[in-house]
């Protein structure tokens, strides 16, 4: 079953997330954000001056994302124009983020051999892949191969987490 | 001169170089070949295994993987009807009907002949402006460059697709991302919020692989699976009177492409379906364009791949990116320690001849995989997606970590990964972003140093005839983008 979405409604919506944003570092973001000095030679050369002028160009472009939306919807994206959307899986978002951010919360702990090989397990897991021997392979050298390539080629320091004593003796050997 | 080509030819004649480019075509040429991996995505995720080769082969490795990219998403636009990059799109009006009917060899050897001329004619094209151009640019100065980044970012009207208003949109949001930092003039903080890691600013690869390669991993949990057709080599290859048929149109698609290639956001597919329109024009047998007609695979190709090494003119002579993917080699010659426009012709000459060397040799790099490899890259191409994307994300994992050794970075990514998906299912363009980010630390230079001679007028923007050129660059881009807009509502509309 092919999933229809208004084509205008996202549009309205880019529109509204634009003149939010804009207006979030307008009056909040720059004013707790950007240091200014005590003195400035011209206000051209203020540091939030730059920032407030591009922002400024987001607010009036979301301004008129949504205008031209909501006014003149045919002049861009008629409100009939619809965009076919492959049948979507979006229950798999919230395994999907929370395997991301599991890898990145335990990356540091667990090292950058062990976590990405729990993070492909889960991953391809959920992608349907049902073969225990590519599963292993892949979840096993990939993330080593890496590692060694990095450390031993690259030189380039990677840390090994809990496997650390294991991963430098295996390096020095 | 002579003693300046022999010390380029000690920089590039050595093994690790010859390697490093066999190495990126073949990559770029399977990358390209599989559907749902991009060109961009490929060469953003090869760019941390160079952080330790010398600049000159690392930056040979990225542009073996664009140029075999480009090559690549021929194959499967002609075996199973679904092209690899964009720019191939083309390419599947007549290379699938050939395939059909038990001809894909002899199209795929014609896609490859006519990518390799095309790719010849590019690279020289490249190495006689690239020049001329740069030692024009040098008399810029800050305003003239400032003027010469706004033209440029109206390239972003030209990824932007239809979506031009979200693509201005998010090029705001790259220039303001690219304030993150210390303040150029005065020093002080900006939107770092106590986070010391930000007072240098995000760092460019874990942006570029968070907004390119995280959103397609993540869309391709969350879209229903699609049973891929499975690729078939069939028939046998391209005779050389084939070649010779075709050639008229190749050398006019090869032309399309530079001309097209140089100017700053057109891109390769824009540039195939000019090439493959006019050989339509001037067949003597037009009817038969879109059911299986060689010359159209040929004048296809010959467009996009002219494209690959015209690109390179303005990123070389003047720092402006053509495109995303030489948007991408800007920020791989940054973190090489080198800074292309025309200061680089003077200071690193040496260097730019030894690339401009090794850009000769991947034409001949593509022929030899295109003809030797086809079987495996082919077979490569099958490869199941549900094993590809976890990979795919270690690999997004350790390029963003090596960058500066810092899992604040693999933060960044996956924060950027977030943004990246959320401007997917928005339809807001993610290039426009991605080149403003790398852009916006020029800008924002050249202005703030204008006004700073200037004394705060902004009178200096207007002051030399170099200037007033590219405002009349810009406006007419500017007039011609809104023509369009408006011509394509009222077609909407009737």
């Amino acid at each position: 079953m092919s999933m229809i979405r208004s084509r205008r409604f996202i549009d309205v919506l880019s529109g509204l997330l634009f003149i939010i944003l804009a207006a979030l570092i307008i009056w909040v973001a720059i004013p707790l954000g950007v240091q200014e000095p005590k003195r400035v030679k011209f206000v051209a050369l203020s540091p939030s001056y730059y920032p407030r002028l591009v922002t400024y160009c987001l607010l009036a472009l979301g301004v008129l994302l949504f205008l031209r939306s909501v006014l003149f919807p045919s002049a861009a994206s008629s409100i009939q124009e619809a965009i076919p959307q492959s049948p979507s899986r979006s229950y798999m978002l919230l395994p999907v983020t929370v395997v991301l951010f599991a890898l990145y919360w335990f990356l540091e702990l667990l090292g950058f051999v062990l976590a990405p090989a729990i993070a492909i397990v889960a991953l391809l897991l959920l992608a349907g892949e049902r073969s225990v021997p590519a599963i292993v392979l892949i979840a096993s050298l990939l993330p080593f191969g890496l590692y060694l390539f990095f450390t031993q080629v690259a030189n380039i320091p990677i840390p090994g987490g809990i496997l650390d004593p294991i991963l430098l003796k295996l390096q020095a050997s | 001169m002579i003693e300046l080509l022999g010390q380029s030819f000690v920089l590039f004649a050595t093994i690790d170089n010859a390697l490093a480019l066999f190495v990126g075509v073949v990559i770029g040429t399977v990358v390209g070949a599989i559907p749902g991996m991009t060109t961009p995505m490929a060469v953003a995720l090869a760019l941390p295994f160079t952080f330790a080769l010398p600049p000159v082969t690392g930056i040979l490795l990225l542009l073996g993987v664009y140029k075999g990219g480009i090559y690549g998403g021929s194959i499967t636009a002609i075996l199973i009807n679904t092209p690899g990059t964009p720019a191939a799109s083309c390419t599947v009006l007549d290379g699938y009907p050939l395939a059909k009917k038990g001809e894909a060899r002899r199209a795929l050897d014609i896609a490859l002949y006519a990518s390799c001329i095309a790719d010849f004619i590019s690279n020289i094209s490249l190495i006689l402006f690239a020049g001329y151009l740069a030692t024009f640019a040098l008399k810029f100065g800050s305003a003239e460059l400032f003027t010469l980044i706004v033209f440029s970012l109206t390239i972003i009207a030209g990824v932007s697709g239809d979506q031009l208003l979200k693509g201005f949109g998010a090029a705001c949001l790259g220039l303001l991302l690219a304030t993150v930092g210390l303040d150029l003039i005065y020093g002080t903080n900006r939107f770092v919020f106590g986070e010391v890691q930000l007072m240098s600013g995000f760092t460019f690869i874990p942006v570029l692989i968070g907004l390119f390669a995280l959103p397609e991993i993540i869309n391709y949990f969350v879209s229903t699976k699609v049973e891929a057709k499975k690729t078939v080599l069939a028939g046998t290859g391209a005779s050389w009177t084939d070649l010779k048929s075709c050639l008229k149109s190749i050398l006019r698609g090869s032309a399309i492409g530079v001309v097209l290639g140089a100017i700053p956001g057109i891109g390769g597919a824009p540039a195939a379906f000019m090439s493959y329109s006019e050989a339509r024009r001037t067949s003597k047998n037009p009817e038969k364009f879109g059911k299986g007609e060689i010359e159209g695979v040929a004048a296809a190709e010959a467009g996009n791949n002219g494209v690959a090494g015209a690109t390179m003119i303005p990123l070389l002579a003047l720092g402006i990116p053509g495109d995303v993917i030489t948007a991408i080699i800007l920020g791989a010659f940054m973190i090489h320690g080198l800074r292309p426009g025309p200061l680089m012709f003077q200071e690193n000459l040496t260097l730019i001849y030894a690339i401009f060397m090794g850009i000769m040799l991947s034409s001949l790099y593509l022929f030899i995989v295109g003809k030797l490899t086809i079987k495996a890259i082919a077979k490569i191409a099958d490869i199941p997606k549900q094993r590809l994307f976890p990979i795919v994300l270690v690999l997004c994992v350790f390029g963003a970590y090596a960058v500066n050794n810092t899992i604040f970075d693999v933060g960044v990514m996956f924060l950027m990964g977030a943004l990246g998906f959320s401007m997917l299912k928005l339809s807001i363009p993610v290039a426009p972003f991605l080149i403003a980010f790398i852009l916006g630390p020029l800008l924002e230079d050249n202005f703030r140093q204008s006004l700073l001679i200037s004394r705060g007028s902004y009178g200096i923007f207007f002051s030399s005839g170099i200037c007033w050129f590219f405002w009349g660059l810009t406006s007419l881009t500017i007039g011609l983008l809104i023509r369009q807009q408006v011509r394509g509502s009222s077609v909407n509309n009737l």
